[in-house]
């Protein structure tokens, strides 16, 4: 809403000197950067980056070789990801992780897992107040299956949608726990023309609507530089630029870690359908 | 479709007479034996008490199955050493009745602290771990506990066992006679099966399925994954429990022979021919593989060769059901509602 705007200053993410190796492969090699509260920020960077490495480490899938990483001020570097998520921080997934075999209302249901407290005690026993925190949870989940457009697909399975519509869920899922930022990786990835437009009016609509900051890793240049504010690229493992859309397209660095030196040397910044 | 709180699921309609009957023909089945004259003889000599006793059985192996269903189908881990835990409960019932002149109630409760501070012990550890590290965990838990049951001789009696087991019963009311008991177990099972059915269909449950689909998903929308885990190890450890005194009450004498890895294999065959991913599928494997073991038991009293078939048999289901039904007897349930429903609408909207 507006605070939003008024705190656009602040800082709500920011990781210092993160690295990441797996074995002998330097996934990331000295990452720094930070996501300032209300922004969207985008993330490009050739294959294998490390982009969904830096959202792993992010959100506790692993720890980090070094470095450290906070959240509001908070240190979460070595924190488990359901402490991380408890705190604020929802993703999607580059590859689609719904658990398929439940029904799409259900999936919202597990995302909204923490907005509940029922125990051991009252769900054995189904007691009202649990009762009751179903039915409200079952309605907020109606909610943000509404709001992804999914709601008259609440009762069949997710690994029966289509994959635009499992990566709106995989949003919605995100959503229904309320974070503070949502970390989206490729959400348009399978997505047709159409598809990738409504996201992108979506994505805006969780800054501008639900006061969400928003990270994106996209490949969909078009979409990532109309909705991103601020662009942080990243490439091997190290970030190599960071500014506006315009900015970062016109940076030679940039455009020689997507082409190649050669068409680094003699370009000029042509715009954005050149990414 | 309205998007209310719960839209009914296509073809429910369809499925009400189905599901009538299989209460029905449940009803019956459990019914009919307390309903038979003592007189009445079954081919093969079966007699009443004998159909009781198969029941009994029958439901102090569903209660184990039940938990072990919640551990396999929804938390995806498997234990290979439920027979333990089992065993735990009925020696716990055991020596605490008959050496400390303990009530039947009080037992039953000390049995199931104990087994649920060595599940703790044991799955705390291993279930922060990814991957089958439970079953090996399991696995010795077994084999060491039954060494302690077959050495621990001045305790347990050694491999002559225990005897002399007061029967189940609070104060002056106690169950003495087989169909009081038979009703207890049935009641037991029913208990079981109900706050199973809640703890299925709860936020916990909710996490549970999904954590079995992806860890890191759950995990990121704030699920202690290996807390839950760890929950249901506990309950399906603590069932076991509650099912080996029972046992113990039924049987008035124990020895460390039934509560062996052979049991705890006949166990995993039991949920996973039954179907490990429901309430109801651990129950009709526990039904199938008591009333198989009896018809063998049975048999082998004419051919003795026949009794030591049990495990060829358990093993050909296990592979059947692997085979034909991988979801288990009770997706059979699921198949002929599935083809009621193409019957009754001609042109269903298949999702």
């Amino acid at each position: 809403m507006h605070q939003a705007s008024q705190t656009a200053t602040e800082v709500m993410l920011s990781f210092q000197d993160v690295s990441k190796v797996f074995g002998g492969l330097v996934a990331l090699d000295g990452v720094s950067g930070h996501v300032q509260t209300g922004e969207i920020l985008g993330i490009i960077g050739p294959n294998g980056a490390g982009k969904t490495t830096l959202f792993n480490v992010v959100c506790g899938a692993f720890p980090p070789s070094g470095g450290e990483i906070s959240f509001q001020g908070q240190i979460i570097t070595a924190l488990p990801c359901h402490r991380i998520a408890h705190l604020g921080i929802a993703r999607t997934f580059q590859n689609i992780r719904l658990f398929r075999r439940m029904t799409v209302l259900e999936n919202v249901l597990v995302g909204r897992h923490r907005k509940a407290s029922a125990g051991l005690l009252g769900a054995v026993l189904h007691l009202p107040g649990m009762r009751r925190e179903e039915q409200r949870l079952r309605d907020d989940a109606l909610t943000y299956l509404h709001m992804v457009g999914l709601d008259d697909r609440a009762e069949a399975l997710a690994g029966s949608l289509t994959t635009g519509q499992q990566r709106l869920l995989e949003i919605a899922r995100a959503l229904a726990a309320e974070p503070q930022i949502v970390l989206l990786d490729e959400p348009a990835a399978g997505l047709n023309t159409r598809e990738t437009q409504a996201l992108a009016e979506f994505i805006r609509r969780m800054q501008e609507e639900l006061g969400l900051t928003v990270v994106l890793i996209e490949h969909d240049m078009r979409l990532l530089m109309e909705v991103s504010e601020r662009v942080l690229v990243i490439d091997r493992g190290r970030k190599i630029a960071e500014g506006t859309p315009s900015q970062v397209q016109a940076d030679t660095k940039v455009i020689a870690a997507y082409l190649g030196d050669e068409f680094a040397a003699n370009s000029a910044p042509t715009g954005r359908q050149k990414l | 479709m309205k998007p209310t709180g719960c839209p009914p699921r296509q073809g429910e309609r369809g499925s009400i007479v189905l599901r009538t009957l299989g209460w029905l023909v449940l009803a019956a089945a459990v019914v009919t034996p307390l309903l038979l004259p003592e007189s009445y003889r079954l081919p093969g000599g079966v007699g009443k008490n004998y159909l009781l006793t198969i029941g009994i059985f029958i439901g102090i192996h569903a209660i184990i199955a039940i938990g072990l269903g919640l551990l396999m189908g929804y938390a995806g881990q498997v234990s290979l050493g439920h027979a333990a835990f089992y065993g735990l409960g009925a020696y716990t019932t055991a020596i605490l009745t008959i050496k400390a002149g303990a009530p039947p109630l009080a037992a039953m409760v000390a049995g199931i602290v104990l087994t649920a501070v060595v599940a703790v012990l044991l799955g705390a550890p291993t279930l922060r771990l990814h991957g089958h590290y439970l079953a090996m965990f399991t696995l010795g838990l077994g084999m060491i506990v039954q060494i302690i049951f077959n050495q621990a001789r001045g305790l347990t009696g050694g491999f002559g066992g225990l005897m002399g087991i007061p029967p189940l019963g609070i104060g002056r009311w106690q169950l003495d006679t087989k169909p009081e008991f038979y009703l207890a177990v049935i009641a037991a099972v029913a208990v079981t099966v109900l706050l199973a059915n809640n703890l299925v269909r709860s936020r916990i449950g909710r996490a549970l399925r999904a954590l079995h689909e992806s860890e890191l998903a759950t995990a990121l929308s704030g699920v202690d994954v290996a807390r839950y885990k760890l929950l249901v190890f506990v309950i399906s450890a603590v069932l076991a429990s509650v099912a080996g005194s029972i046992y113990a009450h039924f049987m008035r004498f124990i020895s460390p022979d039934p509560f062996g890895f052979a049991f705890s294999v006949e166990l995993v065959i039991m949920v996973v021919a039954g179907g490990a991913a429901s309430i109801w599928g651990p129950v009709a494997g526990a039904a199938l593989l008591t009333i198989l073991g009896e018809v063998l038991a049975k048999t082998g009293e004419q051919i003795p060769w026949v009794a030591d078939l049990d495990v060829v048999l358990f093993g050909a289901v296990l592979v059947a059901v692997v085979v034909f039904l991988p979801r288990g007897l009770v997706s059979l349930a699921d198949r002929l509602r599935r083809h009621r429903r193409r019957e009754t609408a001609p042109s269903p909207a298949e999702t």
